[in-house]
């Protein structure tokens, strides 16, 4: 029997079936003949189909929706008797609690925005950003795995520290040194003579000051800690976005009217919704 | 041999239980940024959505007083006017009206399947940092004079890019919700049974599952196409033109879905009825999910006759009805049951009122005789829909606020704040329709000189009212912040689950296991066996 | 000791079932109206061209049909070998069960590999109309392929770290239901793009 979940699906499957072959036979410009039926009910292949994007989507549109209503019928809409029925229980167990805290997902946030400002400004951020979501996804599959390890959670971290430490220890040793001393050579290379002496001498100082406050005071508030990361962070999608604005050299200015060159084969603008340009000046 | 049947690192490890030191679960910034608890990312949405709110109520301010007179206000210099109307028509859908429905949906779902978490908690935690991060970038883009008409190529790339961004945050938490409704309901809780909002979040997340997606892609198309010197969508001061579809009905329909549902679970309990036939409501709002699927304009254009065709039209008027039959149905419950005055039922109202006069509209603007489209008659459709959700979102985390929050919110300011919302909307969205009707305004062309003049007057009057309206609700909402003592677990008499959680709820939501749900309204079976 | 040695910790609650595969399928499914959005753009594109009489594709550039043709029948026998994979592992055959994966990604590389091979062959410029749409819609689908590799790989992990066996191979089925979609979808591009042209 069909159930409410699946019923909504096969009526939206049904719908995007009707809505297509209408729409189709509605936007082909013929004369409303046989040809503008079959053409959408034989996808183009006989007679005619009108506007095709909304045609492709409408259909689409039904072909993803009855996948889901069988998918969901076959789940019995996933109700919590049937999901009983597949472990062999009397009731089915509850979702698991997050109680424990996980950064990965603010970490996959910002490798992800990383990525957008990349995407528009430049390779560099593109690849920390990427470099991110690769150590994210690496992370997060181990993390859920380990979380489902055995019923302990201490345990649990017990068993992913002991997988992970290995790879996370000293790939992070290499990204830190490696960074910093990358940091310090570009800054010893700008600056002049004097300069370079000073921030040689003055570099180890700061990290014997850091050395010693960490000695002193060896737990630091996880949430100084959260939030020194995530100003970091922020600092580096803004220093992107500042690099970008300051060191455009010249800026390609565009025009508001720029278009394609029309009617040449392969280089004809996509039509639009209005030619014109939105100008709410003068409301 | 798998890692897991190897045990004796395990069996170490576990022999030294003793030395395995249980770690402090952290608080303040740190649990913030670290929970999968689906009430504190619920409420990081509200809370930064309704900031993001502020700023867009005012911008919308600032062109409503524009158009006092067009030829001597200039709140916006002629440089930037296009930036700022796109950044309020985008800002209003995705950094306003939709991040509030999923903060309310994310904290009140699950509560009312009787689940103890979201469906992938990461992942939702994952689609928020996503969606504020995006929403940073897509107002840095404007900064760094990007956008649609943005004059810097790397600022309308980084627009087109962090857009993209905050749509797939969008996304990834309609996953979520949906999957959260479908497979983590409480035993005997059946879809049919399922509380009238949660089921209207299911809807509303399969219908943005299917349409965002092509926006998604769409915005990708875009990006490669910019990067590569917008030959085809017309560089920088097309973009817009193509992501209008988003905005107009029956897409933005898609946007509202929840406000029947919230609407049609708020009035029944004050009511202390149960709503009958419940298969007309739950069918009433998955027939206005499916009309609101409005992704086959992508590529539509005047010429091609898409906006004319018969279908659109049908669709225009069919989704009049699911409205008035939640509208018919609270009337029903008015009649069968005892009304209280709540500010819970006021909001439930206006925003049904505003969405009815918007879809009205829609049905209006769908004839093709009336030739609307692209005026500002398109807008005012748009603006009653998303008013009437944000009206709505706004009644949820009143009625829920000790769900959402720590203690109830202020009830008399919390029963103005809606009347004045309703006076508001109509008035910023009536004007914009009488003015698109007598085909002046047009939306999309070049010499528009904007709506008639005189009723103007009465938009930067509505506008105001909204504007006051948000800041009462947001003062209503004010206590809720602190914490409180012995909070009455069900202050409405509710029928549904969530009111079996203690207020505010712990972690895994409920204290005692859940009963196994005879009916809909399990609740009110509970009262009456008493 | 022999106390100390048998104090295994406590076997993990049972996951709730069916929220992985209906999560994916649901995920799929957006994934699958993402690209066929794109093709219907490149279809009603191709068409307003094609009606004026214009050719579509500009001079020069050509869409071959065989490297299309060589990575959708891969693509078929990854469906295959994914089908296999979650058969062995519902069997408790580990060892088939890993060699069915990893043919599996082996062939998914293969498209990958097939489509970029196919790039070369094409001659055409993304400044163009296609171009744009074509290098947008494919680049999407591989993307969507990585997705299900990386998703495929680490059900692989979770199979090999012991969370999957012969009742419980959810993951993997979830796995499996995403590579099906992908090959659907890579069905519709291989009859709207590179047969249609």
């Amino acid at each position: 029997m069909l159930k409410t979940g699946s019923k909504f699906l096969f009526a939206l499957a049904g719908f995007g079936f009707f809505a297509a072959v209408v729409y189709a036979a509605g936007t082909s410009h013929h004369t409303l003949g046989m040809d503008a039926i079959v053409g959408p009910l034989t996808f183009g292949y006989k007679g005619y189909v009108g506007e095709h994007s909304g045609y492709t989507i409408l259909m689409s549109l039904s072909a993803a929706a009855l996948f889901l209503g069988i998918f969901l019928s076959a789940l019995r809409d996933a109700d919590p008797e049937a999901e009983a029925q597949v472990l062999g229980l009397e009731t089915v167990p509850d979702a698991v609690v997050p109680n424990s805290v996980n950064y990965w997902p603010v970490v996959a946030g910002f490798s992800v925005a990383s990525i957008v400002v990349g995407l528009a400004i430049g390779s560099t951020m593109f690849v920390i950003g990427l470099v991110g979501l690769t150590v994210t996804t690496v992370e997060w599959a181990v993390r859920a795995w380990s979380d489902r390890a055995t019923g302990d959670v201490e345990v649990n971290r017990a068993i992913r520290n002991r997988l992970m430490y290995p790879v996370e220890i000293p790939g992070l040793a290499i990204l830190g040194v490696g960074g910093f001393v990358l940091a310090i050579s570009r800054i010893l290379l700008a600056l002049p003579k004097l300069g370079s002496y000073l921030v040689f001498g003055l570099v180890p100082v700061a990290i014997m000051a850091v050395g010693a406050l960490i000695v002193l005071k060896p737990k630091l508030s996880q949430s100084v800690i959260a939030g020194l990361l995530l100003a970091g962070g922020l600092a580096i999608l803004a220093g992107g976005i500042v690099a970008a604005t300051a060191g455009e050299q010249k800026p390609k200015e565009e025009h508001k009217t720029e278009s394609g060159s029309q009617g040449d084969s392969g280089l004809r603008p996509l039509g639009a919704p209005s030619a014109a340009v939105v100008e709410v000046g003068h409301r | 041999m798998a890692v897991i049947d190897t045990p004796p690192e395990t069996v170490h490890a576990a022999s030294e239980s003793a030395t395995v030191i249980p770690r402090a679960q952290p608080t303040g910034l740190a649990g913030v940024l670290g929970s999968g608890d689906h009430k504190v990312l619920g409420r990081l949405f509200i809370i930064t959505s309704l900031l993001f709110g502020l700023a867009v109520v005012a911008l919308g301010q600032g062109f409503a007083v524009e158009g006092l007179a067009p030829k001597t206000l200039d709140v916006f210099s002629a440089d930037t006017v296009f930036q700022f109307f796109t950044f309020f028509r985008v800002a209003t859908v995705f950094l306003l009206a939709l991040p509030l429905v999923i903060g309310v949906a994310f904290v009140v779902v699950p509560l009312q399947v009787g689940a103890p978490a979201l469906a992938f908690p990461r992942a939702a935690a994952a689609s928020f940092w996503g969606w504020l991060l995006g929403s940073g970038l897509l107002i840095a883009s404007y900064a760094m004079n990007g956008g649609p008409g943005g004059g810097s190529t790397k600022g309308v790339n980084l627009w087109i890019a962090a857009l993209a961004l905050v749509v797939g945050a969008i996304v990834l938490a309609a996953v979520s919700l949906a999957t959260t409704v479908f497979a983590l309901r409480t035993p005997g809780l059946t879809l049919d049974r399922a509380p009238l909002f949660a089921w209207s979040v299911l809807v509303a997340s399969i219908m943005w599952l299917v349409t965002l997606p092509v926006l998604f892609g769409l915005l990708v198309l875009m990006y490669v196409d910019h990067r590569h010197g917008g030959t085809s969508f017309g560089a920088n001061a097309g973009l817009y033109s193509r992501l209008l579809w988003v905005f107009r009905n029956p897409q933005i329909y898609t946007v509202a879905i929840p406000v029947l549902g919230f609407a049609a679970d708020v009035l029944a309990t004050t009511a202390r009825t149960r709503i009958a036939p419940r298969f007309a409501a739950q069918g009433a709002i998955g027939a206005f999910g499916i009309v609101g699927f409005g992704s086959f304009f992508v590529a539509a254009t005047p010429d091609s006759g898409a906006y004319d065709a018969a279908i659109v039209m049908v669709i225009g008027l069919a989704a009049v009805l699911p409205v008035l039959a939640i509208g018919g149905l609270a009337g029903d419950l008015f009649r069968r049951g005892s009304f209280r005055l709540t500010a819970g039922a006021l909001y439930a109202v206006s925003s049904v009122l505003i969405l009815l006069l918007g879809v009205a509209a829609g049905a209006l603007g769908s004839l093709p005789r009336l030739d609307t489209a692209g005026t500002v008659f398109d807008l005012g459709v748009t603006n009653g829909v998303v008013l009437a959700s944000i009206i709505a979102s706004l009644g949820a985390v009143h009625w829920w606020a000790t769900k959402i929050g720590r203690q109830p919110a202020n009830e008399s300011i919390g029963r103005l704040a809606p009347l004045v919302l309703l006076l508001g909307s109509a008035a910023v969205v009536i004007p914009d329709l009488i003015s698109g009707l007598a085909g002046d305004g047009a939306e999309t062309r070049l010499d528009w000189t904007g709506g008639i003049q005189g009723l103007n007057v009465i938009v930067v009057v509505g506008a105001a009212l909204v504007g006051l309206g948000l800041l009462a609700a947001m003062v209503s909402l004010l206590p809720i912040l602190k914490a409180g003592t012995d909070v009455e677990a069900d202050p409405w008499e509710g029928q549904t689950l969530e009111w079996l959680a203690p207020s505010p709820p712990p972690l895994a939501n409920f204290v005692a296991p859940l009963p196994v749900v005879m009916s809909a309204e399990p609740l009110l079976d509970l009262r009456e066996e008493k | 000791m022999a106390e100390t040695a048998i104090a295994l910790p406590a076997a993990p609650a049972p996951a709730r079932p069916r929220v992985l595969l209906v999560g994916t399928a649901l995920s799929a499914t957006a994934a699958f109206m993402a690209i066929v959005g794109l093709v219907g753009i490149y279809l009603s594109a191709r068409a307003d061209v094609v009606s004026t009489g214009a050719a579509w594709l500009p001079e020069g550039s050509n869409i071959p049909l065989t490297p299309a043709n060589m990575a959708i029948a891969t693509m078929l026998l990854s469906a295959v070998s994914m089908w296999w994979a979650v058969d062995a592992v519902s069997r408790n055959d580990r060892q088939m069960a890993y060699l069915a994966l990893a043919l599996t990604m082996f062939f998914g590389i293969a498209v990958i590999n097939a489509t970029s091979f196919l790039y070369t062959q094409m001659d055409l410029a993304v400044k163009t109309t296609p171009g744009v749409l074509i290098y947008t819609i494919t680049g999407a689908h591989l993307a969507m392929i990585v997705v299900g590799l990386v998703y495929a790989a680490v059900m692989t992990f979770r199979t090999l770290g012991g969370e999957y066996q012969g009742r419980d191979h959810e993951g993997l089925t979830a796995a499996a239901l995403f590579w099906y979609v992908t090959i659907a979808a890579q069905a519709v591009i291989w009859l709207a793009i590179y047969v249609t042209k």
